[in-house]
C-alpha cells in the first residue's frame, strides 16, 4: 500500500494553508516522517524531503518557468481568497470524486490539487497535451492517498 | 522557487494586477447586471477585448487600463513599496492594503474641536502610514472633506 506524508508550501502565504503531497517509499515510516516534518516546519526549517510540487518543477525545462510562476502567483491568490479568473483556476470534480478537486492552468502547464481542511494540496502537476493520462494518474494518487488517510486515522 | 523569489518575479505583479482589473470588470458586470456584450459596448472596445480580460490576461497599454478601471468606476492607486522592505513585511505576516488617510490639515468635521480633530487624524496616519498597498482598485469617493 503506498505511503503518503505532505508538506507547506512555503511559496505561498495566504489565509488558506496550501501543502504538497509526498509519496513515500514503503518501508518507511510515515507517521514518523509527519511528525519530523510538523516539527521542522514549526520551526521554520526548510523540509527538503521533496514534494509532488518540487518534482513537478525540478521536471520543468526552463520555458515554463515563467508559466510555473503565474500558477504559484494564482494559488497565492486564492490562498488570500481573492477572486481569479475561471480559465485560470476551476473545480473539476466529477460525480465519483470523493474530495473537491481543482485544477490551475497556465499557458501549457496544468496543477491538479485536492481540498484540504482550511486549505489546499496539491497532488499532480502535468501538461495540456497530456491531461487524460494525468487526469487518471492524479485520480488514482487522490484514492490511494483517501484510502492511506482511512487506515491511519 | 522559494517565496523570495516569487515575490522578486514579473509574473507574480502582473498575475496580480491582470487578476484585480478581471474582478473590478467581474465586479462591475454583477453590478450594472450585463453581460460581457453589453460590457463591451459600454466601454467601447471589443468583445475579444473584454474576453482577454475576464480571462486574466490584459496585456496592454497603461493608460487603457486606466480608462477601463475608470469607465467601471474605480480610481486604479498604484504605489511602489521598496522591495526589502515588502519582502520583510511579508515574511512577518503582514499584508498591504489601501487605507484611505487624512492630510495633515484636512479633517472630516467642524472646526469646534479641530486641534484634537487634525491631532486624532495626523495619529491615525502615523499608525496606518505602514499599510499602503502596491496597486489595487478603489471606489471613486462619493463625497470630498471638508477643508478647515
Amino acid at each position: 500500500m503506498a505511503k503518503f506524508a505532505s508538506k507547506t508550501i512555503l511559496a505561498i502565504k495566504g489565509i488558506q494553508t496550501f501543502r504538497q503531497l509526498i509519496i513515500l517509499k514503503d518501508r518507511v515510516d510515515s507517521r514518523l516522517v509527519q511528525a519530523e516534518i510538523n516539527r521542522m516546519e514549526s520551526l521554520g526549517i526548510n523540509v527538503a524531503l521533496p514534494g509532488q510540487l518540487d518534482i513537478y518543477e525540478a521536471s520543468l525545462e526552463e520555458k515554463y518557468k515563467s508559466s510555473f510562476a503565474r500558477i504559484l502567483g494564482n494559488m497565492d491568490r486564492v490562498s488570500n481568497l481573492k477572486m481569479i479568473s475561471n480559465d485560470k483556476f476551476k473545480i473539476v470534480s466529477n460525480s465519483k470524486s470523493k474530495v473537491t478537486e481543482y485544477e490551475y492552468k497556465y499557458g501549457d502547464l496544468r496543477i491538479l490539487s485536492i481540498k484540504i481542511p482550511n486549505g489546499q494540496m496539491i497532488v499532480l502537476g502535468g501538461y495540456k497535451n497530456d491531461q487524460r493520462s494525468a487526469f487518471r494518474e492524479f485520480r488514482q494518487l487522490v484514492k490511494e492517498f483517501l484510502t492511506f488517510v482511512n487506515n491511519n486515522k | 522557487m522559494t517565496r523570495e523569489e516569487l515575490l522578486k518575479g514579473k509574473e507574480y505583479w502582473i498575475n496580480q494586477i491582470q487578476n484585480d482589473l478581471y474582478s473590478v470588470m467581474e465586479e462591475y458586470m454583477a453590478k450594472k447586471k450585463i453581460n460581457r456584450t453589453q460590457l463591451a459596448e459600454e466601454l467601447n472596445v471589443s468583445k475579444g477585448y473584454i474576453s482577454q480580460i475576464l480571462k486574466g490576461d490584459f496585456d496592454h497599454k497603461v493608460s487603457k487600463l486606466v480608462e477601463l478601471a475608470l469607465s467601471s468606476g474605480k480610481m486604479p492607486v498604484l504605489n511602489f513599496i521598496d522591495s526589502d522592505e515588502y519582502i520583510s513585511n511579508d515574511r512577518a505576516g503582514k499584508v498591504y492594503d489601501v487605507i484611505p488617510l487624512y492630510r495633515p490639515g484636512f479633517v472630516s468635521f467642524k472646526p469646534a474641536g479641530s486641534i484634537n480633530c487634525y491631532y486624532r487624524s495626523y495619529v491615525d496616519s502615523i499608525d496606518n502610514s505602514d499599510k499602503m498597498g502596491p496597486n489595487t482598485f478603489v471606489d471613486m469617493p462619493s463625497h470630498t472633506n471638508t477643508l478647515i
